[in-house]
């Protein structure tokens, strides 16, 4: 009996343990808001963002790896395989920015072409840094880049019902 | 000295009483109940807490919703801890957030395993790195299904990482005070203070954090009862007290405790099993024994017969140990371990009834009691006064005859004692007995009858000059044994009690029996078996395994903490 039972709580410890191998906070970030519970999280982080990014149709290769939230910052970690490659999208309160700012899609949104491997999107009491290593190339930069999408906490209160 | 026998045996002169046969269904005198108590309720509430959660993974948005009853409640409570905030509560609630700190549950945890270390206790400290580091990666496994955001609606006042349930901050204080009372803590009164002011704290802390707005009541209530079950569950399962208890005593710690229970079953069983009726039990000869707990045992006439109590952790400690020698010098021949306790106690009464049938001077076994069916067992012989151990008795010319004479007996009965040191051989005006048969074999290889040979004469050794010892034992065994004996001899095949006293000789009492005998070439020993390669290669994987475990536990739960 205590054999099986030691073992069984074994199994157990490791298959917790293997079951976080995927990432921190498991599966990815999507702006589709049947899940909207890590885009709470977002929110939660940086409480004063009046925008929460999230992720829509990543361009070839590219997947999101992991996403990671603390108090302040809110982190979705990109992997591409085929050139063993990764980017980082940070969400936070502020961030120094450089470079001439372009308007987007979103006019509440600002960009800022920072330097060759660091992307800086402003909005209300927050904004977002993606910063890719310089093998990246500038289409697949822009691919990313648009592949992040903003989601408003006014919209997603509605959705959710949440206070946020 | 003259070897004589007592005129009758010891199991004649005894008195016994009526024996009384235990009917089926009436518990053993010592019943099993590794999870006797909070045990139980411990699964009780890991199982709550898990179904709650597989509940609840079903439809994965349950969390957010806002009008169901779970965030209803967690709400109240939240609202009210909130509706109560000031400064200095602000202040006393950020101290107890800081027990979940990184420095502070490290600076813990490596002081418990420098104890632990220090204290050789290795089954405590595989369970106590298991548990710890695994609770914590189980409950971010938990908690990224889960995904519950944190609490809604709140300033939060400290900083927080990730998912809300279960949390992994109360989680992480709980189970390293929990782990740390049972890998630390001596059982009794002290363990119980110890897991008293744990559960102040593991409470006080999950207060701490509902008032922060950091956890709500559900959150931080299902990783702190998680990891305080899976800690209790592990150290009932891997490290009963019963059988592996905490002790900070010197000596060894093999030894079983001697509770009230412990007592009280073995006279019910004496009584019940053997007939005899016990009036007091005491442990006996405890620094010379390390594969049991010795007893002696008094009778209602004032008698005492000799107890030797086998538990598992006896039957783990000799398989270890061999498995632990196998790995490091190869297999000794014929070197197998038991597989059940009971099988254990079965073959040295088995022995010691061949040894005295043979001649062979050894205590007069009495017979096997049972106290645990399958786990716990004593042998009980003639109780030996008025003898000391050989280290301890004068020795002379008549002790070497009364030795070398058993054992030739036990060469011509084909027998071998395979443990014959000082603390073994018992030396009183009686003559010289054998005791410690655990190991004894039946039809052993020559090389074995050869080893307890060598073995006798070095234990010897320590008394009188080896050309003395030598003299006496050629009138047993021929030129050819002897040789044949030294030999054999290598470090590995001396007892560990032996090989100290014979460094503690100021000559080399070994290499001075090689030079008396005719020369032989040495007889090889060690050897590369599949039992040594597998061990090593477990050895590794174990070692693979810590430091994933480590490695990993660093990776995706320190700085969620």
């Amino acid at each position: 009996m205590k054999t099986p039972l030691t073992l069984l709580f074994l199994l157990t410890v490791v298959a917790g343990a293997c079951s976080t191998t995927d990432g921190r906070l498991g599966t990815p970030i999507a702006c589709d808001t049947t899940e909207p519970a890590r885009l709470i999280l977002f929110a939660q982080a940086v409480p004063t963002s009046d925008f929460v990014p999230c992720v829509r149709d990543l361009p070839a290769g590219w997947e999101v790896q992991s996403i990671e939230t603390r108090t302040g910052e809110a982190i979705i970690v990109f992997d591409n395989d085929t050139h063993d490659v990764r980017a980082v999208g940070t969400l936070t309160e502020t961030c120094a920015t450089a470079g001439e700012a372009e308007p987007t899609h979103n006019p509440s949104i600002v960009a800022y072409h920072a330097s060759a491997d660091r992307l800086v999107f402003t909005f209300s009491g927050g904004c977002f840094v993606l910063e890719y290593p310089g093998v990246v190339t500038n289409a697949e930069a822009d691919g990313l880049a648009t592949a992040v999408d903003y989601l408003s906490r006014d919209d997603l209160r509605d959705l959710t019902g949440w206070t946020l | 000295m003259v070897m004589r026998r007592a005129p009758k045996a010891a199991s004649e002169r005894i008195e016994r009483s009526t024996r009384r046969r235990r009917p089926s269904g009436e518990p053993a005198p010592l019943p099993k109940e590794p999870l006797a108590g909070l045990g139980w309720l411990w699964i009780l509430s890991l199982s709550v807490v898990v179904a709650i959660i597989a509940l609840l993974l079903t439809p994965t948005s349950f969390f957010l919703g806002r009008g169901d009853w779970w965030n209803s409640f967690d709400g109240v409570i939240t609202d009210w801890f909130v509706s109560i905030r000031n400064d200095p509560l602000n202040e006393i609630a950020r101290a107890f957030d800081a027990l979940r700190t990184d420095w502070f549950l490290t600076v813990l945890r490596w002081a418990s395993v420098a104890v632990l270390l220090v204290t050789m206790r290795w089954r405590h400290l595989f369970t106590f790195v298991v548990v710890v580091l695994g609770t914590e990666l189980f409950v971010v496994g938990l908690a990224n299904l889960l995904s519950r955001p944190r609490p809604d609606g709140v300033t939060i006042l400290t900083d927080w990482a990730g998912f809300a349930a279960p949390s992994l901050a109360g989680a992480a204080v709980a189970v390293t005070l929990v782990a740390m009372t049972y890998a630390l803590v001596v059982p009794g009164k002290w363990r119980q203070r110890a897991l008293l002011a744990s559960t102040i704290v593991i409470v006080t802390f999950a207060l701490a954090r509902v008032y922060l707005g950091v956890d709500r009541v559900s959150d931080v209530a299902s990783g702190e009862i998680i990891a305080v079950a899976l800690a209790v569950l592990a150290f009932r399962l891997i490290t009963p007290d019963s059988v592996f208890p905490v002790s900070y005593a010197r000596g060894k710690t093999a030894h079983l405790e001697m509770s009230g229970t412990r007592i009280e079953a073995i006279v019910v069983a004496m009584q019940d099993q053997l007939g005899y009726a016990v009036v007091a039990v005491e442990p006996f000869g405890l620094e010379g024994s390390g594969g049991s707990t010795p007893l002696r045992i008094t009778l209602s006439d004032n008698t005492h017969v000799f107890g030797k109590l086998y538990a598992n952790n006896h039957l783990r400690s000799d398989r270890w140990y061999k498995l632990g020698r196998t790995i490091l010098y190869g297999s000794l021949e014929d070197e197998s371990s038991f597989r059940t306790v009971r099988r254990l106690a079965e073959h040295e009464d088995h022995v010691m009834r061949l040894m005295r049938d043979a001649g062979v001077p050894i205590p007069e076994p009495l017979g096997i009691v049972e106290l645990t069916p399958g786990r716990e067992y004593m042998l009980v012989t003639e109780f030996l006064d008025g003898v000391a151990e050989m280290s301890e008795a004068e020795v002379d010319e008549g002790v070497v005859d009364s030795a070398m004479w058993s054992v030739s007996k036990m060469w011509d009965q084909g027998l071998a004692h395979r443990d014959i040191k000082p603390a073994n051989v018992l030396v009183g005006r009686r003559g010289l007995y054998l005791i410690d048969h655990a190991f004894g074999e039946i039809r052993p290889s020559p090389w074995r009858q050869a080893i307890d040979l060598a073995n006798m004469m070095l234990s010897l050794a320590a008394h009188l000059p080896t050309a003395v010892i030598y003299e006496r034992a050629r009138d047993h065994f021929s030129e050819d044994d002897l040789a044949e004996a030294f030999a054999a001899t290598r470090g590995v095949t001396i007892p560990g009690e032996l090989r100290n006293t014979l460094k503690a000789m100021d000559h080399d009492a070994q290499l001075e029996f090689r030079n008396l005998a005719p020369q032989r070439s040495p007889i090889r020993i060690q050897r590369w078996t599949r039992r040594r390669v597998l061990g090593l290669c477990a050895l590794v994987v174990i070692a693979a395994f810590a430091v994933w475990l480590v490695l990993l536990n660093r990776s995706m739960v320190r700085e969620l903490l």
